[in-house]
């Protein structure tokens, strides 16, 4: 008894001192990921794919943000957008605001930031209107726009006659939306007006993010209180932040939801809320381990895998149950946890060996997963062994419940075990063949677990705006930024027929803004030498009523331009257009890379073809849509083939300790329940993800727990009917737990709650029905 | 009490010579501002012909342009150039469109003030919109009802930056001549007839 005492308090100790060092290190150094990019490969095959997803994840298009204002009148609209738009760009975390307002004032421009662009805009487009004739018509439009009233050229017409750079900087409107109404920006269908904000956050994490988009909140608040006006907004912060609070509130009732009904469910079978609150402990201490040890050796801990953990609750707490289920108040606690000791330890090793199979794969995300399940199994193990009795009142009763002597009653012949294997067996070759097509889900974002409302609306405002396209992308790269410019200019040269025959909109690149030096410099050649621009001006403007001498600020800047030394993208970088095309060129990983989009592609397939019939252009051709399928059955069919393993290794592992009838008896129950669950999923029009493949896993592990304790021989009815109570105690908080979750506005915690409801709801039933109840002599 | 009651005729006499020769008093004294505006928001609808010339410092001779100015009230105005070229530029409420046989552009008169302040001015003359113009310009007026002329000067810095004043000449409710002189000294003469 002394020795008992002396190793409770050692083993008190070592818990205490864990838990509070684990605490302490996670205070300081966790690291919680949540984008998708992060749970992605390493090593996979195609890098580009990554660069792009990361690009778009945290480069500057996850820095824009779009606000959709509509309800009222159009003109209210427009007029609230321009207030928004001189209010918000006061802020200091916000960069620019974009709502069609134009941005140039020539006049200003040339004189401030500008200056050195305007300097060089001989050399950043292409010059052939230095004729006579071209001259002529130049100067001819701008008498007209003189007669019109249109003045804004008037002050750069002696320097730039042919209005070269406010052309240039017209490029910049191609590729927005170009529907106005009232001089802002409108949908198409102009009811709604549309604001672009971009972000300026030193620190681009959740918090700087959730405080920048309540700024931008209490601004729109201002103007639009008290009116009719519906403001949607969404982009990459906001759907992260959305996100977030999505999975706090869902975490906050369902925890409080489940409290409740735990709480419920123990006083009911156990008539203590006390013993819920010593089930917990096994709990929160293999939380706390899980983290702890995942983030020591990953160094992050990726968001979804803390959603996943809380689903580590169903396997868990069953382990105290089954501890106080099997209780006699006759009996010490701690010989109780001596009797059901082999079963336990059984399960969580060959569960944990199981997520073992899990391990290198490459996919960061479910090696993770399997450090973060292993320890959580391995440490709730531990503090129901050594830590949980101690806790316990000897005097401490369950109630003796009706539907105990009933279902303790209930035999199930070989027969009816085998129809209802058949059945099952059936009902899944039914479902699953006829659904074949559309079983798995290709789509990527059915990873992300942003809300599925947050995702359909940002479609649709991003579609509104006319957001870059990314799923067809030309990618090019290197260390040496002209080679990558001179390589996209011919790429973009190659592409143009698509223009031409219209079979895309537009083609983007960076080089509309900025050209490779080589460019520039023959840009530079086709300039005219001095003479010759003195003589064709001096022809063109002969009928024209310029004063004499007036265009000599232009020649001298023709003459000056030829002497220029190319701009290069650092210089450029350094001009007010670089955040106009950070999303195009942009540093990475120590490379230059350049993207070129295309907008309004009339056919996909039209296009994919021809793209394959340039063997030049397909190694820089990016299909995001195509790859992260691609990528996404890669991960689940790694994932389903290591659940195969796994299972095959629980059954190697029973296979050593469990005759082989009774290893039937164990296993086939739970299979059955797998395929169950996931018929019924199919059944129900939900796409399997990887998430319900990571269910699957949970459900053998709770359902060879059930198994297992069946499968442990009885001496008394009395002891049967403790374990019955304890698997169904077990089931309950369960199904309890997961059927909340499987309400969750989160898709993949929806995902994970309804599979293992079915799952869970089939391991018992079935588990009971398989099971021999063997009774010792 | 003789002399004062001299006084009292006097003062009676005064007091209705004064009262009598009051109208014809007022026809030789300046028009106010609030005159000229009844008389013009009274007119629904206006079209009249016009010829611009525009001096500016670069051009040897002025730019000269021929057209028509319709006004329906309260705020379309369209000014139509019929010679040397077809030029038409339109407001209607907030928006100018400007439209040339290459080009058409519409703009926001709020977003470019500079852009709009003298067909804006226009309007609120023709309309009599008191508080509009009071709102953009410093006034004044000299001049009887007949033969009126009208000088407003942009209180927005902005504005003034471009345009240094607006002057119009006009005969009751109708417009003669308007002399825009921009910040740089370039100025346009716009005269006007065959109202109708």
């Amino acid at each position: 008894m002394q020795t008992l005492q002396r190793t409770t308090f050692i083993a008190h100790i070592g818990w205490l001192s864990l838990l509070l060092a684990s605490l302490v290190y996670l205070v300081s150094s966790l690291h919680v990921v949540s984008d998708i990019s992060q749970f992605m490969p390493e090593d996979h095959e195609n890098k580009d794919v990554q660069l792009l997803l990361d690009e778009l994840q945290k480069g500057s298009t996850a820095r824009l943000l779009i606000i959709r204002l509509s309800g009222e009148d159009t003109k209210q609209l427009a007029s609230i957008s321009k207030q928004l738009k001189q209010s918000l760009e006061k802020k200091k975390n916000i960069s620019l605001v974009h709502n069609g307002q134009q941005a140039f004032n020539l006049q200003q421009l040339i004189n401030s930031k500008y200056k050195l662009l305007f300097d060089y805009r001989y050399l950043l487009a292409e010059n052939s209107a230095f004729s006579k004739e071209a001259l002529s018509a130049s100067l001819k439009q701008r008498l007209t726009e003189l007669r019109s009233g249109i003045t804004v050229f008037k002050n750069t017409l002696a320097t730039d006659p042919q209005n070269h750079f406010a052309q240039f900087l017209y490029r910049l409107q191609e590729r927005a939306n170009n529907t106005h109404q009232h001089g802002v920006w409108f949908d198409k269908e102009k009811t709604s007006a549309l604001l672009l904000v971009e972000l300026k956050l030193e620190n681009f994490n959740l918090d700087n993010q959730q405080r920048a988009l309540e700024e931008i909140n209490t601004e729109v608040a201002r103007f639009t209180t008290g009116k009719s006006i519906t403001v949607d907004m969404s982009g990459t912060a906001s759907l992260a932040v959305k996100t977030r609070s999505s999975i706090q509130s869902t975490t906050r009732w369902l925890s409080s939801i489940a409290l409740v009904l735990m709480s419920l469910l123990f006083w009911w079978s156990y008539r203590s809320a006390r013993l819920f609150f010593i089930a917990m402990l096994p709990l929160a201490s293999a939380a706390i381990a899980a983290l702890t040890v995942t983030n020591i050796l990953f160094q992050q801990v990726h968001g979804i895998i803390i959603a996943f953990g809380i689903t580590l609750l169903g396997v868990c707490i069953d382990y105290p149950v089954h501890l106080f289920s099997h209780h006699k108040h006759t009996q010490d606690p701690q010989q109780t946890v001596l009797s059901i000791w082999p079963t336990l330890r059984l399960g969580v090793t060959t569960t944990a060996l199981a997520y073992l199979a899990m391990l290198g794969t490459g996919f960061s995300g479910l090696s993770q997963l399997a450090v973060f399940a292993i320890t959580g199994l391995i440490v709730s193990l531990l503090v129901t062994r050594w830590i949980v009795p101690s806790w316990l009142n000897l005097n401490f009763n369950k109630q003796d419940h009706y539907y105990l002597t009933h279902l303790s009653s209930i035999t199930f012949s070989i027969k009816t075990r085998a129809v209802a294997a058949i059945i099952v067996i059936l009902f899944s070759a039914v479902v699953l063949t006829v659904n074949n097509q559309s079983t798995w889900s290709e789509d990527i974002s059915d990873l992300s677990p942003v809300p599925a409302e947050a995702k359909k609306l940002d479609q649709a405002l991003r579609h509104s705006i006319g957001a870059p396209e990314v799923n067809h992308v030309f990618l090019i790269k290197d260390h040496d930024a002209e080679r990558v410019l001179q390589r996209t200019e011919s790429l973009v040269d190659q592409l143009t027929v698509l223009k031409q025959d219209k079979r895309v909109n537009n083609i983007f690149s960076v080089t509309q803004f900025i050209p490779s030096q080589q460019t520039q410099r023959r840009n530079q050649q086709q300039l005219p030498q001095r003479e010759v621009l003195l003589e064709s001006l001096n022809n063109a403007t002969t009928s024209l009523p310029f004063k004499k001498n007036f265009f000599t600020p232009f020649i001298e800047d023709i003459t000056a331009s030829k002497e220029l030394k190319p701009i290069n993208v650092a210089e450029f970088y350094k001009t007010p257009l670089a955040k106009h095309i950070k999303q195009d060129l942009f540093f990475k990983d120590n490379n230059w890379v350049s993207i070129i989009r295309l907008s309004g592609v009339s056919d996909d397939t039209a296009l994919i073809n021809w793209i394959d019939a340039h063997a030049e252009l397909k190694p820089h051709y990016l299909n995001l849509r195509q790859a992260s399928s691609s990528l996404m059955s890669d991960y689940q069919q790694t994932a389903l083939t290591r659940l195969l393993i796994g299972s095959l290794i629980i059954g190697f592992i029973l296979l050593l300790v469990r005759p082989l009838k009774r290893m039937g008896s164990i296993l086939l129950p739970v299979a059955l329940s797998v395929l169950f669950s996931i018929s019924i999923q199919v059944l129900l029009g939900t796409q399997l993800n990887l998430f319900h493949i990571l269910a699957l896993l949970l459900i053998v592990g709770i359902g060879l727990d059930y198994s297992l304790f069946f499968d442990r021989s009885w001496r008394s009815l009395e002891d049967y009917q403790h374990r019955l109570h304890g698997i169904f105690i077990s089931a309950s908080s369960t199904l309890i737990t997961f059927g909340i979750l499987g309400f969750s506005e989160i898709p993949v915690l929806s995902a994970l709650g309804q599979t293992v409801t079915y799952g869970v709801l089939g391991c018992f039933v079935l588990t009971l029905m398989f099971n021999i109840k063997r009774e010792k002599a | 009490m003789t002399s004062g009651k001299m006084n009292k005729i006097n003062k009676l006499l005064l007091i209705i010579v004064l009262l009598f020769s009051l109208p014809a008093h007022a026809a030789k004294v300046d028009a106010s501002l609030t005159d000229v505006l009844n008389l013009f928001s009274q007119q629904q609808k206006s079209t009249v012909d016009f010829k611009e010339e525009k001096y500016t410092s670069f051009l040897e001779q002025p730019i000269v342009s021929i057209g028509q100015l319709e006004f329906i009230a309260p705020d379309k105005l369209a000014k139509y150039i019929v010679e040397p070229e077809k030029i038409s530029n339109k407001i209607s409420g907030d928006e100018l469109k400007i439209k040339t046989a290459h080009e058409t552009h519409t703009i926001n008169l709020k977003d470019h003030p500079e852009f709009s302040a003298v067909l804006t001015s226009i309007i609120n003359v023709l309309s009599g919109n008191h508080d509009a113009l009071n709102n953009d310009f410093n006034i004044s007026i000299k001049g009887p009802i007949n033969s009126w002329q009208l000088v407003l000067v942009p209180r927005d810095s902005f504005v003034h930056g471009y345009i240094d004043s607006i002057k119009m000449q006009g005969n009751q409710n109708k417009l003669s001549k308007i002399i825009v002189t921009e910040a740089n000294k370039d100025y346009s003469v716009t005269h006007i007839s065959n109202h109708r």
